[in-house]
């Protein structure tokens, strides 16, 4: 087939599909659970993957609201603070439901989840941006009252309760974990087997009814698609402890590092225009990328300040700029562009 | 009930959008919708379905904003044509373990012919910016100034892409031809 055919037969692919019956349910349970909220709590496009070695999650519109439902439950559940304990197993605590927990075993010591609890990310916010700091595959879900979040290490699905009422649930199947598990969200922290991957994640209340879903991918960190390493950072930049280093993959992936004596961080946008930032220490590292020979990309953080970066040629290209830029305390301190 | 003519649907006063109706316009606009991501997603019925359940929460979520509709069907399309960009733009396939699920290989259902097969499974092994021009300029059949602005490029630079995407297809055809023995 020739390249007039080929596209002349593209033409022909637009056309409608009926999904199976399953699909169809499927499809519309997840998109229901706004229909009956009545986009009041569960916001669906909130709730996205963590994805590459800083992978993240972002929590709905509504997590501020259930914040305060989630500081009571907190509050309530002094008795079982939190904390991971001397031998980090059983996280968490709360009265005992009626419901089995079918599969779910307690979390190891090592598993990062128990890490991440040990070291004070006893809120979704926290814990999600130390997972994401951690390049661990993780992915938060909420609504109603409940917020838990999945956190896939070593062969085990660790589901990890922030707030939920009495007698809710998480229902965890998918491929990612080795068969269909109900955890009872306040029995605390535990772990479902399974060998990571696409996961389907229903949080139920206490008489069944359905407050949230998600569906998605829990895997190992993976290196920028494509499989193309970073090549030799275009700039780099080190002051103190810390150093700072944007690069394009052979693909045209930008991709900026922080690296430090103990952490070593990396985004990496899209291979148009993009733009990444995130938390490096006491440092926000903020990189822009775009398809021109020069520009200028504003970072707008979430105080309102403002950080232009002035983007300058790629060296060996004549098409595409960037600039890197790190913040100390949300101060420009360092600035390199090439 | 057929929806081709004003959402009717919503509450001006609450904003609140009755589930019945939204139901019966989702029973009624699910095909075009799944239909739209099923062959530009390499035949990938999870990632359809995902895009899918997405697309009618943002339709969901819009009618609640209060956004007046004439025309729902071309209007949930556009919002799945938007979805799609975003989807290939910010490079969200990293979200989709893509390598472990398999494209389906055979005619069957949603596939006329092992051609049409092969062309969706060498459309979906190009670059996500070749596969995205491909299927807005000649599976969506918008113009090249359409195409530009949905992709934040040039004319000129979205017509040059056409030419290097079209030539990486015919490319990629050939060589999955050529690996079946045809």
């Amino acid at each position: 087939m020739g390249e007039t055919e080929l596209v002349e037969a593209l033409h022909s692919l637009d056309r409608p599909v009926d999904p199976s019956g399953e699909e169809r349910e499927r499809i519309w349970q997840a998109v229901s659970v706004e229909v009956a909220q009545d986009g009041s709590e569960v916001d669906a496009d909130a709730v996205y993957l963590s994805h590459r070695a800083v992978g993240g999650t972002t929590i709905g519109k509504g997590v501020w609201r259930m914040a305060a439902v989630a500081v009571v439950v907190l509050v309530v559940g002094l008795g079982a603070v939190w904390l991971g304990g001397p031998d980090g197993r059983r996280v968490g605590g709360g009265a005992a439901t009626d419901q089995t927990v079918s599969g779910a075993v307690e979390l190891p010591d090592g598993h990062p989840a128990v890490e991440l609890l040990a070291r004070g990310a006893d809120d979704v916010t926290t814990f999600s941006e130390l997972a994401r700091q951690k390049g661990l595959a993780f992915q938060c879900v909420s609504g109603g009252m409940a917020q838990v979040c999945l956190v896939y290490a070593d062969g085990l699905v660790a589901v990890v309760p922030f707030a939920a009422g009495p007698g809710f649930t998480v229902t965890v199947g998918g491929s990612a974990v080795a068969e269909e598990v109900a955890v009872p969200l306040d029995e605390g922290a535990l772990a479902v087997p399974g060998p990571g991957g696409r996961f389907t994640a229903v949080i139920r209340d206490a008489t069944g009814d359905q407050v949230a879903s998600t569906r998605g991918g829990l895997s190992e960190p993976q290196p920028p698609q494509g499989g193309d390493e970073v090549r030799e950072p275009l700039i780099s930049d080190a002051e103190g402890e810390a150093s700072y280093a944007v690069g394009v993959t052979d693909t045209g992936v930008l991709c900026a590092q922080a690296g430090g004596a103990n952490e070593s961080l990396q985004s990496c946008g899209g291979k148009t225009l993009s733009a990444v930032a995130f938390q490096a220490g006491e440092h926000v590292v903020l990189a822009g990328y775009i398809p021109a020979p020069v520009g200028t990309l504003t970072a707008v953080l979430d105080d309102g300040q403002r950080f232009p970066l002035e983007l300058t040629l790629v060296p060996g290209q004549d098409m595409f700029a960037f600039g890197l830029i790190a913040c100390h305390h949300r101060v420009r301190r360092n600035r390199s562009t090439g | 009930m057929r929806h081709d003519g004003a959402l009717g649907h919503v509450d001006r006063q609450t904003g609140a959008v009755d589930p019945a109706w939204f139901r019966s316009f989702y029973e009624e606009a699910l095909p075009a919708v799944y239909g739209y991501f099923f062959r530009r997603c390499g035949g990938r019925r999870e990632v359809a379905a995902d895009l899918t359940q997405e697309t009618f929460v943002s339709a969901y979520q819009s009618l609640r904003r209060g956004v007046v509709v004439r025309s729902p069907l071309p209007w949930v399309v556009t919002i799945a044509r938007r979805r799609l960009v975003d989807f290939l733009r910010r490079r969200e396939t990293d979200r989709y373990d893509l390598a472990s699920e398999q494209v389906e290989v055979m005619v069957g259902p949603g596939w006329t012919s092992d051609a049409e097969v092969r062309l969706v499974d060498a459309l979906d092994r190009l670059e996500d910016d070749h596969r995205l021009v491909l299927v807005l300029r000649y599976v969506d059949d918008l113009p090249v100034k359409e195409v530009a602005e949905l992709l934040g490029r040039s004319v000129r630079a979205t017509e040059s892409l056409l030419v290097r995407a079209r030539a990486a297809l015919s490319q990629t055809y050939e060589a999955l031809s050529m690996r079946r023995g045809e």
